[in-house]
C-alpha cells in the first residue's frame, strides 16, 4: 500500500508541471546578474514564467549555445561576444515596434560597433577597465597607466590573469589601439608585460576583490564592476580610468536565433528597460547603466560614483573590444609566452 | 558466468558514456582546426550586404568556419613555450611526490608498528581534511601566507614587541611583509598538502597487510630491526609506494587550481595553459591537442612504473639471509 502510494505521489509531481504547464522563457545571464526579485515581478505582471540560468565566462555561454541542444529565449553576452554571434548567426534582430521602452536608452550606447546598426543587442550595463588603488598606501591618485610601470609599487600590484584585458591596456600604454592584431603591436606590448613581471604581486581574476579589500597590494587592474564591489566593503579604496583611455564594455540583452519564445523574449527585455525595474536592477548589480529614464529615478547618488561617471574626455577615448576571430590564437600564444617567462 | 557479465553492462555503459566518448572527442578536437574563410565585406548599391570571396566569387550568406583535420596544432604543441610549461609541470610534480613520499612513508610505517596505540584515530585524523573541498583548504592556506595574511600579522606583531628580533629582520633585508605566496615554494606545498594522504594511505594498506609471522622469522633467524625492514618490509610494502607515488604524481603534474591560487598565476602549469584553451582564449582544439601530450606522458609514466612494480615483485617464498 506505502508503495502505492509513493508511485502516486511521484505521478503527480512528474505530472503536475505538466499539467500547470504555463508561458515560461528561459533566460541565460551571468552570474549575480540580476536582482531576484525583477523576476518574481515580472512573473507576476505578464504570468510568463522565468526559468533561469547563470554562466561564468562569454566562452562558456558561447559554447553552449553554438553547440545547439539548448534553447535560450534571452542571453545577456558581452559585446565582442555579441559580434561573434551575429556573424555565426546565432542571434536574431529584435522587432523593437514590441520594445517600446527602448526609448529609455541613452541613444549613445546604441548600435556601438559589435552592433553597428543596432539591431541585435539592447545595453545592459556597461563598464570600464581602471585601475583599483588603496588611498592609505597610494600618495597620489593616479592618472595614468604608467602606475603600472612604476618601481614604488614593486610587488605590490596586481594584474588581470586574462590575455585580452592585460594585453590591451599594454597596447593602450605604448600608444597602440586597444583592438591591434599588427604582430609588431602586440610585440611591443609583449615586451612591456614582460618588463613589469617583476613587479607584479600576481596575476589574478576574482580573488583580486578579496586581496584588495584585505589591503593585499596598492593598485591593481580591475573592472569597473568589480572596483564597485571593493569600494563598498573597504572605504580606503578608489578607482579611476585613467587619462589615456581603457577598454569600455557593454553586456547587451540579445535574443538567440533559435529562442522558443520570442513574443516572451520581447515582453522580458521591454521589462528590463523600464526605468523602475532598471533601478531596483543598478541597486543589486552595481554596474553602471544606460538607461537615462532610470538614472533620473535614481538621482544624484548615480552620478555621484566616480566609477559610472568618468570625465567625458577619458570616455571618449575608451574603446570596445572587438571580435579578434582568428587572432585570438595570437593573443593567447602572445599571453602564455609572457605568463611563461621564468 | 553469464549472469556475472550482465553485471557488468552498468558499468560499460557508464565507462562508454563518461570515459570513451570524451575521450574520442578530446582526440576529434585534437586532431582538427576551425578554418576560416577570408572574405570582404561588400555593401551593394541597394544597401543589401554581401560577402565576397577570395575567388571573387559573390556569395549573401556570410561565410562560416569550416572544421578541417590538420596537425597544425600539434606543430605549436612542441613550441618550446608549451614544453618549457610542461618540463616545469613535471619538476613541480616529481618535487611534490618525493616529498609527500619523504614525510608519508615514515607515517605509513609508524602507524602500523605493533605497538602504535590507535591507528585508527591517527588514520581518521590524517583523512579528515580529505572531507573538506580541496578549494576550501587551499584557500585558507591562502588566508594564512597573505602578505596581509596571519602569518606575516605575526611577524609584525613580534617584530613590534621585540626591537631585536625587527632589527634582525631589517639586516636580512626583509622588507615590511615576508612574501610566502606567489611563487614556486607556495605552489609546491600547496601540493603536498593537498595529496599528502594520497600517499599515506595505499603505503599504510599494503604494510598493514604483511604477514606478521614474516617478521617473526626474520627475528628469529637473527635479523636486526633493520635487516627486517630491508629484506621484508621495504620489498613487500614497493606496491603501495607505487600506487601512492601515481596518486600524487598524475593529479600533481595535472592541477591548475592550485598553481593559480597560491602561485597567483605567476607559476603557470600545462594545466593551467589548457584550462585557458577552454576558457578565455576559446580554442577547444588546442587544448584538446596539449590534453593528448598531457595524457601521453602521464601514460608512459604509468607504464615505467607499471614495468618496476613487476620487476620487484617480491618472490613468493621467503628468502634465506
Amino acid at each position: 500500500m506505502k508503495k502505492i502510494t509513493v508511485w502516486l505521489a511521484l505521478v503527480a509531481l512528474m505530472i503536475c508541471p505538466l499539467a500547470a504547464m504555463a508561458e515560461t522563457i528561459s533566460v541565460y545571464n551571468w552570474g549575480d546578474y540580476i536582482d531576484p526579485v525583477v523576476l518574481d515581478m515580472f512573473e507576476e505582471e505578464t504570468g510568463i514564467e522565468v526559468i533561469y540560468e547563470t554562466f561564468e565566462t562569454n566562452e562558456d555561454m558561447y559554447a553552449k549555445i553554438a553547440m545547439g541542444g539548448s534553447s535560450y529565449d534571452i542571453i545577456i553576452p558581452s559585446d565582442y561576444m555579441i559580434e561573434r554571434m551575429i556573424q555565426e548567426n546565432l542571434l536574431q534582430k529584435i522587432n523593437w515596434d514590441n520594445v517600446p521602452n527602448v526609448k529609455n536608452i541613452n541613444p549613445r550606447f546604441m548600435a556601438e560597433s559589435y552592433d553597428p546598426t543596432g539591431e541585435y543587442a539592447v545595453p545592459y550595463t556597461w563598464g570600464t577597465m581602471g585601475i583599483l588603488y588603496n588611498t592609505e598606501t597610494v600618495e597620489e591618485a593616479p592618472t595614468s597607466w604608467q602606475t603600472l610601470m612604476d618601481e614604488t609599487y614593486f610587488m605590490d600590484m596586481f594584474m588581470l590573469n586574462s590575455p585580452r584585458d592585460t594585453l590591451a591596456i599594454a597596447l593602450v600604454m605604448c600608444g597602440h589601439d586597444l583592438n591591434s592584431t599588427n604582430p609588431d603591436d602586440l610585440a611591443d606590448a609583449k615586451a612591456l608585460l614582460i618588463e613589469q613581471k617583476p613587479m607584479v604581486l600576481a596575476y589574478v581574476v576574482d580573488e583580486v576583490k578579496d586581496k584588495m579589500i584585505g589591503g593585499e597590494a596598492s593598485v591593481a587592474l580591475v573592472w569597473s564592476g568589480d572596483a564597485t564591489y571593493c569600494m563598498s566593503e573597504n572605504d580606503a579604496l578608489d578607482y579611476v580610468v585613467p587619462e589615456e583611455g581603457s577598454n569600455i564594455f557593454f553586456d547587451s540583452i540579445c535574443i538567440p536565433a533559435n529562442a522558443r519564445n520570442v513574443a516572451g523574449a520581447e515582453k522580458f527585455i521591454d521589462f528590463l528597460c523600464r526605468a523602475d525595474i532598471a533601478k531596483i536592477n543598478y541597486e543589486y548589480v552595481g554596474y553602471a547603466i544606460p538607461n537615462d529614464a532610470a538614472i533620473e529615478l535614481i538621482g544624484e547618488e548615480y552620478n555621484a560614483s566616480p566609477v559610472n561617471n568618468p570625465p567625458q574626455e577619458v570616455l571618449d577615448k575608451c574603446q570596445v573590444f572587438k571580435y579578434l576571430g582568428d587572432d585570438t590564437q595570437l593573443y593567447d600564444q602572445i599571453w602564455t609566452e609572457i605568463i611563461s617567462e621564468f | 558466468m553469464k549472469k556475472n557479465r550482465a553485471l557488468l553492462v552498468p558499468f560499460v555503459l557508464w565507462a562508454a558514456i563518461f570515459i570513451v566518448v570524451p575521450l574520442v572527442m578530446i582526440v576529434w578536437y585534437g586532431i582538427t582546426v576551425e578554418q576560416s574563410i577570408p572574405y570582404t565585406e561588400v555593401v551593394q548599391e541597394d544597401g543589401a550586404t554581401v560577402f565576397e570571396l577570395e575567388d571573387g566569387s559573390i556569395v549573401t550568406e556570410r561565410p562560416q568556419k569550416k572544421t578541417v583535420i590538420s596537425f597544425a596544432n600539434f606543430k605549436r604543441m612542441v613550441e618550446p613555450t608549451y614544453l618549457k610549461l610542461l618540463l616545469r609541470s613535471l619538476k613541480i610534480a616529481v618535487i611534490t611526490t618525493v616529498i609527500c613520499l619523504i614525510l608519508g612513508y615514515p607515517v605509513a610505517l609508524i602507524l602500523t608498528g605493533r605497538d602504535f596505540k590507535r591507528p585508527a584515530l591517527w588514520l581518521m585524523l590524517i583523512v579528515l581534511p580529505m572531507w573538506m573541498n580541496f578549494l576550501l583548504r587551499t584557500y585558507s592556506w591562502m588566508s594564512i601566507l597573505e602578505n596581509s595574511g596571519i602569518l606575516n600579522s605575526w611577524i609584525s606583531a613580534l617584530r613590534e614587541a621585540i626591537p631585536a628580533f625587527d632589527a634582525w629582520m631589517d639586516s636580512m633585508g626583509v622588507g615590511k611583509r615576508v612574501i610566502f605566496l606567489y611563487n614556486e615554494n607556495a605552489v609546491i606545498l600547496g601540493m603536498v598538502y593537498n595529496y599528502l594522504s594520497f600517499m599515506i594511505m595505499p603505503i599504510y594498506t599494503v604494510i598493514e597487510k604483511i604477514d606478521h609471522s614474516l617478521l617473526e622469522a626474520a627475528a628469529d633467524l637473527g635479523a636486526s630491526p633493520r635487516q627486517s625492514f630491508l629484506r621484508v618490509t621495504l620489498p613487500y610494502s614497493i606496491p603501495g609506494v607505487l600506487e601512492g607515488i601515481t596518486m600524487v604524481f598524475v593529479p600533481a603534474v595535472t592541477t591548475f587550481v592550485i598553481s593559480q591560487l597560491m602561485g597567483g598565476g605567476k607559476v603557470p602549469l600545462i594545466g593551467d595553459i589548457i584550462q585557458n584553451q577552454f576558457g578565455k582564449s576559446s580554442d577547444w582544439h588546442f587544448g584538446s591537442t596539449l590534453s593528448l601530450l598531457v595524457m601521453v606522458v602521464v601514460l608512459a609514466f604509468m607504464g615505467a612504473l607499471n614495468r618496476i612494480d613487476k620487476e620487484d615483485e617480491p618472490q613468493k617464498e621467503v628468502r634465506i639471509l
